[in-house]
Parts: C-alpha cells; structure tokens; sequence
C-alpha cells in the first residue's frame, strides 16, 4: 500500500492563463476546490484536470485538491476521513466552486452541497445523476461519462467478426452499476449478440478462475470493473498485475472503455476521453464563475465521441490480423505497459 | 458575302471580334487547363503518395512487415476513389515489384512487362517515393496518372467552356447588334435621311434631334446643316445674279432682236432699195439681172412658159423736156404703180432704164393669153396720165419674146430679140411686136 499522503494541496498553482483584464473584472482569483475520486497521479484523473484547466481559458484560479483515491483504498473509513478534510476546506477556505469528478468524489463530497449556494461542477460520473439527488438542484452541473459500448462492440467486431457471446466482467464499485444498467440496455439493439455471463468479482482467486473458466463459455471479455481487487490478504491489487494476468492467461478477445486498459493489455476500447469531459467542466466553471451564470441554466451534458484504440501487441499475441485501415484510424499501443 | 454596306461591315467586324476574342479565350483556357491540370494531378499525385507513404511508414514503425498489410488494397483504393486521373497505385518493393495495386497501370507509360517500374523511368505521370523502414529494405509508393484521362477531362472542361461560350457570343451578338442598331446605325440612317431630304429650296432646315447628339454623328449634322445654310445664301445670291442674268440677257437679246429687226429691215431696205427702182418702184435693172437669169433658168428647166415684154415709153422724153422732170418722175411713178397693181406678183416688172421697162410674163397658157397679156400692159401705160391738171402724151413700144419659142437660146441673145422686137415696134409705131415667128 502507497504511504498515505494526507492531502495533496496544490496552493498556488499559477497556470498558464493570459491574463486579460477586460475579460476578468474580479481582482482576486477564484478559488476552486477540486475534489477527485481517485488519485493526482491517475491518467484518468490528470486528464480530466488537464482539461478542465483548459476550459477555464484565461480566468484567474487558485487551486486546492483533495484525493480520495478509492482506486487504491477500499477502506471506508480512510476514504471518510479524506472526505472530511474537503468539507473543513469548504468550511475554512469558502471556495468559490467545488469540481468534483468520478462517481466517489459524488457521493462522499458532493452531494452535502446540494442546494447550497457553492456552485459544483461535476465530471466523469457514470451513475445516473438522479441518485445523487442533481437533477433538482439548482446549484449542480456537470458532464456524465456514457461509456461508448456499441461502437466498441462493434470496433472489437472489425477485429473478431463471429464475436456472438460476451462476459462482463465488473466489482461490487459504485461505477458499475450505471455502466451494467446502459450495457443491457444497448446489446438488445444489437442483433447476433449477447451478454452471457456477468461476473461480479471482489477476490483475486475469484477473478482469475472466472477468466480460466470463460476461455470456452464466451467470444470475449468485457473488462470493467477490475479494482480493489483483493488478495489473499486483503490488500488491493494493482489492477496492472490483473490486467498483465489476464494478458497471459486468456486467449480471449477483450475490450474496455478506457484508454488505460488497452495500455495495459486489454484488446481494445473505443475510449472515453478524460480531457473532453473536464474540458467541458471547466467551460462550464467558467460560466458560472465570470459570468455568473446559474448552474440550473447550464445542462448536464456528456461526451459523444470517442477514439478508438487498440494494443497490437495483445492482437499478435491472440492472433488476431489487424486491418491496416483500422489501425490507422486508431490509437495503437505497440507493447504493453509493463514492457515499456 | 460582304456586301459594300458600312453597316455590314460594322457588324461584322464587331460579330469577327467578338467570335475571334471567345476563340483566343477558348484557347488560352484549354492551354491553361492542361497546364493546370497537369500541375493539378502532379499535385494530386504526389500528395496521395506522400500520404500513403507516411501511413505506410506508420505501419512499418508499428512493427508491421510488408506482407502483414491486412487490408492494404482497400487503403490504396479510397486513396485514389475521388480522384479521375489517378488509376493506379502500389507499394513496391526494393526491386519495384508491386506487392500490393490498386487500379489500372496507364497504357500511356511505357513500362516492360511483367510490370515493373523502373527507377529510371522518366515520365511526368507516374510518381514513385521511398517509404523508409527500419531494419528493412526501402519499398516504393508509385501512383500513376493516366494522362488520357486527364486529357479527357480537359476536353469536357473545354467543352463546357464551348458550351458557355457559345451561349455567351450569342448573347453578346444579340447586344453588339442592338447597340450597334440603336446607336450607331439608326443613327447614321437618320443622317442619311437627314441629308436625303434636304432641299436647297427650304427656307431652313429642320432641326431634329441629331443635332442635340454630342458625338461625331451630331457634329455631321451640324456641319451638314451649316454647309446647307450657306448653300441656300449661295444658291439664292446665285439665283438673284442669274436673274437679273438673264434680265439682262433678256435686254440685250430684245435689244439684240430689235437691233437685227431693225438691221434685217435696214437690210432689206436696202436690198430692197438695191433692186428697187425708188421712183417706179419696180425692181431695177440689178433686180431684172437676177430675176431673168433665174426665170430663163427655172422655165428650162421645167418647161414652164416664160416671156418677157421690153417696154419703152413713147414721148417720155419730150414730156420730161415740156412738163419737167416732176411730170416725168410722176409718169414713171404711175407707169410703175400700174404695172405692180395690172399683173400678178408672180409676173415682175421691171425699170431697167429711164423710160425702158421690162415685164415677164410666167402665167399663161397659150401663146393667145400672151398676146392678151400685152395688150393688158400697153393698155395700163397708155392709160392717160394727169399731171397737173395736164394729160400727159405717154405712150410705150413693147416688143414680145418667148422662151417656149426659143428654148435653146441663151439669155443674152433671148434679151436682144425682144428689145429687137422693141424697137421695130417703136419705129414701126406698131406698139407690140412679137419676136419673128412668135406673133
């Protein structure tokens, strides 16, 4: 387990703003409290920032943040405790808009601002955004992270045609629920496929003989919820040694919805983009903060494109031909992570 | 065929520049098309196998070999589909063998068979570029152009540019004709009608519009109307002058007429008075020369009768001698009114001497009438004559002679017979003798 680290405070981050003084009439600058549900370090994480920086354009901000890292803690207790540390700031340093992304940040920080008067925006949430109570509130706005799955089914198709059974592989985690719920919903509308096998996994040995025992059940594994998968001891696994396990242990094709995955081995995904979502968070904490635009006004939105990807080293070593036209138009990871 | 018209030649010099403007045009576009076509598809050409050559050499740096291009074809397709002249593109290898094609290899470029692209093949429709690999040996992109195709297409872009054309020297003949009719033409009739109906006899030309024109055609009329104006002034200076021209001409022919009258009548006067006997006026012996040659002539020659009486007054002398020469004048006088007034103006009486007279007698018939004719004209100069209250003792002696008796005689010697006769009658006091043998 990484040292705890207690709180990740980024004080003055002076970014790389143009300072216009006709387009900012307020002397200070605004203070954001950016709550993530995971860790600084997480790609997913530093993308969404990245573009929620970029999306505030020229604004003056100062920033603090608060990591939850649920990907890498499972305790309830620990993530409570970091949830607290948000509120005090909140309380102590009155920020002037809380950006809070992923499912977690929702609904350990968030949701105790609902109609207030501290405007929050949100990115990279997958459960419906009625169950954290934002669709009525008037101060809530945010971008929802729909994960593309027809057209990776369908990218993944390109790869494998006679792909006709798949497994959905996912944990107890909050994101998931929303993901599984949209999943069945789509595949009715795609003829020749379906989901036959769902598999909820929270232990090592779980996962494992439930990728062994896939190998003849299923075309393909749909490789979700692969964290705070537990060992032996209880300890969460780095989802990289499960993902480089899966690598060497299945003969399956398999997919996912970020691009992290396919780094580390999965087949392919049509992935979400992190930097679009914060990107639009931020164009909206603009709006609210410069021009004072209500929350309410602003419409939840979502991403609609993703870029599809592919490790062909997973493809080679599963014998799967790529056509070069899809590989041109696709990211292309060469080799695994772990080979780097 | 052109005909001696202006306006023929207007319009056709306007329709020749027009047509020949649309075919330098038309030229000057199919050399540029072609040029840019060319260029177009080198263009084209290059930057297709510039991006086949960097996808490809993406695919190499992902560690893919050239016989693993799944899919290679279709790639080489779509990036030729939108393009008409590009009909051909491989992937070579080192020895410019194609390992992968799409489309059809130009039979313009000369290539030898089985197809193989040579390095060194020179030719501006096919471009080949290195793909570069890592640890391999270096393929080739070639993409051809097929330059009937592009040709083709320059033909149907020329053809359209006809097509406008055509359309368009239409509509521009249209117009050139109207603006020519409106503004040049037209014009020049209305001059040409202008002038056409001037008269020198018009008291001023009509103004009309033409002379409102600022242009050359305005000016004509103008200057036309001023030549005009001074032609009327000349014309009618020129009428006064011939009039008064011909006033005098007029004059000096009257008088000119009267002149000669006069000198006509002068001259006859005076002929008249130069065979005019002014006391008996009678013809003289002048006028008596003339007319019996002419009488002796014109009988011969047609045979007509002709005689001639030689008249001699008796006692003449002896009246001029006792009663004066009034009383003898006044005789002659007498003697020659009552001649003239006794015989017909085609018979003439003549006074050839003082008291001698001669009568020539034309109109008779027989020799009888002759006889007659004498006896009249002894009996008209016997005929007293009162002078002063005195009756004067004036007899005559005529002696007779025929040209019908005497046709070959000569006038000389037909004169001495008649004054023969004269005189016997005069000595024989017998008053008439006829020539011997004529009696």
């Amino acid at each position: 387990m990484r040292p705890f680290s207690a709180i990740g405070i980024f004080a003055s981050l002076l970014l790389p703003f143009s300072m216009s003084a006709a387009s900012d009439q307020r002397d200070e600058a605004y203070k954001i409290l950016h709550v993530m549900s995971y860790h600084q370090t997480w790609e997913w994480n530093q993308q969404q920032f990245r573009g929620f920086k970029d999306g505030l354009g020229d604004l003056s901000v100062s920033f603090k943040v608060i990591e939850l890292d649920t990907k890498r803690i499972s305790d309830e207790g620990k993530i409570q405790k970091r949830a607290q540390q948000a509120h005090d700031l909140v309380k102590s340093w009155q920020p002037d808009l809380l950006y809070t992304n992923d499912d977690n940040a929702q609904k350990y920080v968030a949701t105790r601002y609902i109609s207030t008067n501290l405007p929050i925006v949100f990115s990279g949430v997958n459960r419906d955004p009625s169950e954290y109570g934002f669709l009525s509130a008037k101060n809530v706005t945010g971008v929802m992270e729909y994960e593309h799955f027809v057209p990776t089914l369908n990218y993944l198709r390109t790869l494998e045609p006679n792909i006709k059974r798949l497994a959905v592989i996912i944990n107890p985690g909050l994101t998931w629920k929303g993901v599984a719920s949209r999943i069945r919903s789509q595949i009715k509308n795609i003829p020749d496929i379906d989901v036959t096998e769902w598999i909820l996994v929270e232990e090592q040995e779980e996962f494992q003989n439930a990728i062994l025992h896939l190998q003849d059940k299923v075309d393909a594994i749909a490789m979700l919820g692969v964290f705070n998968i537990k060992d032996k001891e209880g300890n969460n696994l780095d989802y990289t040694e499960v993902l480089k396990w899966t690598q060497q242990n299945s003969q399956l094709p398999d997919f996912s919805f970020w691009e992290t995955r396919v780094e580390r081995g999965t087949l392919c995904a049509v992935a979400v983009s992190g930097y679009e979502q914060g990107l639009i968070a931020g164009k909206m904490a603009r709006d609210i903060l410069k021009n004072k635009k209500d929350p309410a006004s602003i419409s939840i939105s979502s991403t609609t494109k993703g870029q599809p990807m592919i490790n062909l080293k997973r493809a080679k070593d599963l014998g799967i031909r790529v056509d070069v036209n899809t590989l041109l138009e696709s990211k292309v990871y060469e080799r695994y992570s772990w080979d780097l | 065929m052109m005909t001696s018209s202006l306006k023929s030649k207007l319009i056709f010099l306007f329709l020749f520049g027009i047509f020949l403007t649309l075919l330098v045009l038309l030229l000057i576009l199919y050399f540029e098309f072609y040029k840019n076509e060319k260029q177009l598809h080198s263009h084209d050409a290059n930057a297709v196998a510039e991006n086949i050559k960097l996808k490809t050499e993406r695919l190499f740096n992902l560690g893919l070999n050239p016989d693993e291009l799944l899919g290679y074809e279709t790639l080489l397709a779509k990036s030729i589909e939108n393009s008409e002249a590009l009909t051909f593109i491989s992937l070579l290898d080192s020895q410019y063998r194609p390992l992968y094609s799409f489309g059809t290899f130009p039979p313009s470029i000369i290539t030898q068979s089985p197809l193989t692209i040579s390095p060194t093949l020179k030719d501006d429709h096919i471009v080949i570029k290195p793909v570069e690999r890592i640890n391999g040996q270096t393929t080739f992109i070639a993409v051809a152009i097929d330059h009937d195709k592009e040709l083709q297409h320059v033909n149907d872009l020329i053809y359209k540019v006809l097509a406008y054309e055509l359309v368009a020297f239409l509509f521009g003949a249209i117009a050139v004709l109207i603006f020519l009719k409106t503004q040049l033409i037209r014009p020049i009739n209305d001059l040409i009608s202008h002038i056409n109906h001037a008269s020198l006899t018009d008291a001023e030309q009509p103004n009309n519009k033409l002379v409102t024109r600022k242009d050359e055609i305005g000016h004509i009329a103008l200057a036309f109307n001023s030549l005009m104006k001074r032609l009327r002034h000349s014309q009618r200076s020129y009428i006064d002058t011939n009039n008064k021209l011909l006033a005098l001409t007029d004059e000096l022919e009257s008088r000119v007429n009267k002149r000669t009258k006069a000198l006509s009548e002068a001259n006859e006067r005076l002929d008249e008075l130069s065979k005019t006997d002014p006391l008996s006026r009678l013809g003289n012996r002048l006028h008596f020369n003339e007319a019996f040659i002419k009488h002796i002539n014109h009988s011969k020659r047609h045979h007509h009768n002709f005689s001639i009486l030689m008249i001699d007054l008796d006692n003449f002398k002896h009246t001029n001698d006792r009663y004066g020469h009034a009383a003898g004048d006044f005789v002659i006088k007498t003697i020659g009114q009552r001649l003239t007034n006794t015989f017909r103006g085609s018979d003439s009486a003549f006074r050839i001497g003082g008291d001698e007279f001669v009568l020539f007698l034309t109109e008779y018939s027989h020799h009888t009438d002759l006889a007659s004719l004498a006896q009249k004209a002894l009996h008209c100069i016997c005929e007293p004559i009162l002078y002063d209250c005195i009756q004067l003792p004036i007899g005559a002696s005529i002696g007779v002679a025929s040209i019908e008796k005497h046709a070959s005689i000569d006038p000389e010697t037909f004169l001495k017979l008649a004054d023969q006769a004269m005189y016997t009658a005069k000595s024989e006091k017998k008053g008439i003798i006829f020539v011997e043998g004529e009696a």
